[in-house]
């Protein structure tokens, strides 16, 4: 099922398309963007999903309502369903596009270690799997050279008898960029970024480290991988380039104003429907004092 | 550290280690690699390269002493004057003692990819091929390089070496035939196809076989490289393995099954059978009295020369993609999904021992 349904059509088009172009290395890159392509609304989606998702989390007013009512979760969970749908925030809208995401990378990863089959019992096995109108007779063998790489092989740069993993090193790199300019702006202190520089810092590691001992076909998946993902956020403006490179103007943050008005009647307003049972959380006076002061527009 | 950040962590070592298991660099997919001397039986398969006893499997020793995740080996070694040559696919090939397999001669280290086929020894060499697209000519006191010769694709099957040359099957369609001493390419044959079987030698009229992916049985002379005959039909499926001689007829299988007979002059076709399944592994000669198909889902059949049909049938427990090895009265069946790693059987199709390191 899971073969006829996903890897066997994306191997033959895999194949299909080395074909054409006569060189696996490219047929692997053309196949990974006409993938990222396909995927492309579904991307998008979870994309803005996740942007409305931290717009609303960087906002002082949501963050002051989620404080307000920091004790009662069924109150606080009311709230942020009630703003969820004011806003036509989907809380799962980032999950279900990963979800769905999710079997075809799988997919996609299968076909390529397929498609670079190396001994007569993966032939064989590749052999089942192409379609009739693609006569595997002309297609086999793959080429697996690519630039200086084999790409049945852990890739290695050899300089005399030292050999140096660049499409590992590039796929950290690009790993680090694209966890870099996606990471949501959070407070340094709160659990959120907590987890985020953890993730920032393993995911790349990780990537690397994977890239270097898989075969060169699959880092250069990665890579290409990497690279239109970044490409796709910068395209829709998300990229915070001055993250990476100090220098470029920071496109600070938000929005988040614009994100929820004043809501203080609206907050009220749940307040008095779903009055609180035991302690009702009184504004400090500090907070009180910040509330009375004017606002500054920017 | 807080509780989910642990958490994350852990999901991401489990995420690389699930993704290592399905495609480490040094893992492939293969059959195990046997090979038969007179004592023992030499099998190369995941991680080791065990040395067993040759009536009864007993496991004697195994190379190396602890296996490690980054190496794995599935070529069958040759074994000669009292020492094993053979490759991995950590890019190493190594002259071990066969008293002692731990005892390493020499490695040689210059390739830059897997060893995936048994070498052939021909004189102070041994001619070893390589999927970096080489096959190297090492020399066999010193385990250093003689010659090499740079192909375009990798090379998977055993070399044939007959006089001053050796016959390679390559997967550019050609079947090469090199110069022995200095691995100078003297010729090559058109094939239509990927050849993944080493070719066939007849030294009674100097003519080589080969079958390929491209539906073709091909017969060439290989003193002048010039083609006698070719075979191929419309139904005729792919080929994957060597053909056999037998009584004055070439035999082979295709992938459908289809067992064929040739006129080995001609190339005319003597008669056809069918195995009755898919067969990637051929057919093997017993004794030049008969000879066995073994089927891919693990039917083997002994089919005796004259009647051309069946004499006896066992189901070995597992699949066969590879050749069996008739040595005297056992016949060696390598198998892959199975509880073990290679079953045995006498030439009359009685079971014998089976081995897998956990028994």
């Amino acid at each position: 099922m899971w073969e006829t349904i996903i890897v066997q059509p994306f191997t033959n088009l895999l194949l299909l398309i080395t074909m054409l172009v006569k060189n696996f290395g490219i047929a692997i890159i053309l196949f990974t963007l006409l993938i990222k392509l396909i995927t492309y609304p579904l991307t998008s989606k979870q994309l803005k999903s996740s942007m409305a998702m931290q717009d609303l989390q960087n906002d002082p007013k949501y963050k002051k309502m989620m404080e307000k009512y920091k004790g009662d979760r069924e109150k606080t969970a009311e709230i942020q369903m009630k703003v969820y749908k004011e806003k036509g925030v989907n809380p799962f809208g980032s999950c279900l596009p990963t979800l769905i995401q999710l079997p075809i990378i799988i997919g996609l990863y299968q076909s390529i270690m397929r498609v670079m089959a190396s001994t007569p019992l993966e032939l064989v096995k590749l052999e089942r799997i192409v379609y009739p109108f693609l006569d595997v007779n002309k297609i086999l063998p793959i080429q697996n050279h690519f630039l200086w790489m084999d790409l049945g092989q852990p890739e290695r740069l050899w300089i005399g008898n030292i050999g140096i993993p660049v499409l590992a090193i590039l796929v950290l790199i690009t790993t680090y960029i694209q966890s870099k300019i996606m990471q949501p702006p959070t407070q340094s202190n709160d659990q959120g970024a907590a987890m985020s520089n953890s993730m920032m810092m393993m995911m790349p590691v990780m990537m690397g480290w994977m890239a270097y001992q898989f075969s060169a076909g699959l880092a250069l998946y990665f890579l290409a991988s990497n690279i239109a993902t970044v490409v796709q956020y910068a395209a829709m403006g998300r990229a915070d380039w001055a993250k990476i490179f100090p220098w470029v103007e920071s496109k600070e943050q938000p929005k988040t104003a614009a994100v929820i008005e004043d809501d203080d009647e609206d907050e009220e307003e749940i307040a008095e429907e779903h009055p609180q049972p035991v302690k009702t959380v009184k504004p400090s006076a500090r907070s009180l004092a910040k509330r009375q002061r004017p606002k500054r527009k920017k | 550290m807080n509780k989910k950040v642990i958490k994350l962590m852990v999901l991401l070592v489990l995420a690389g280690a699930i993704l290592t298991g399905c495609a480490a660099g040094v893992r492939a997919e293969s059959t195990p690699g046997v090979t038969v001397t007179e004592d023992y039986v030499y099998v190369a398969y995941m991680q080791n390269l065990y040395k067993l006893d040759r009536f009864n499997g007993a496991r004697l020793s195994s190379f190396p002493e602890k296996p490690s995740a980054n190496l794995a080996m599935y070529a069958a070694p040759v074994v000669e004057d009292g020492y094993i040559y053979f490759g991995d696919l950590a890019n190493d090939f190594r002259k071990v003692s066969e008293e002692n397999l731990n005892q390493v001669v020499w490695t040689f280290e210059d390739a830059k990819g897997w060893y995936q086929s048994k070498p052939a020894l021909d004189g102070n060499l041994v001619i070893v091929p390589c999927t970096d697209r080489n096959v190297y000519a090492i020399d066999k006191e010193s385990g250093t390089q003689t010659w090499v010769y740079n192909g375009e694709y990798a090379f998977i099957a055993q070399p044939v070496v007959v006089g001053d040359k050796v016959i390679v099957s390559a997967q550019d369609h050609h079947i090469l035939v090199l110069n022995g001493a200095t691995g100078e390419e003297l010729y090559r044959v058109e094939t239509t196809g990927m050849v993944l079987a080493p070719p066939l030698y007849d030294p009674e009229t100097d003519s080589v076989f080969v079958g390929s992916l491209g539906r073709q049985m091909i017969s060439f002379t290989l003193a002048t490289g010039e083609v006698n005959w070719t075979y191929g039909t419309d139904d005729l499926a792919t080929i994957w393995a060597t053909p056999i001689i037998l009584d004055e007829q070439l035999i082979f299988t295709d992938k459908n099954g289809k067992i064929i007979a040739l006129n080995p002059e001609t190339g005319e076709e003597l008669w056809q059978n069918h195995a009755g399944g898919t067969v990637i592994a051929g057919a093997t000669l017993v004794d030049d009295k008969g000879f066995l198909v073994a089927r891919e889902d693990g039917t083997m059949s002994y089919y005796s020369s004259e009647l051309q049909g069946g004499d006896w049938t066992v189901t070995v427990p597992g699949n066969i993609y590879s050749k069996p090895i008739v040595d005297g009265d056992q016949i060696f069946v390598p198998v892959v999904k199975a509880d073990a790693f290679i079953y045995t059987y006498s030439i009359t199709g009685v079971p014998g021992w089976s081995f897998s390191p956990s028994n």
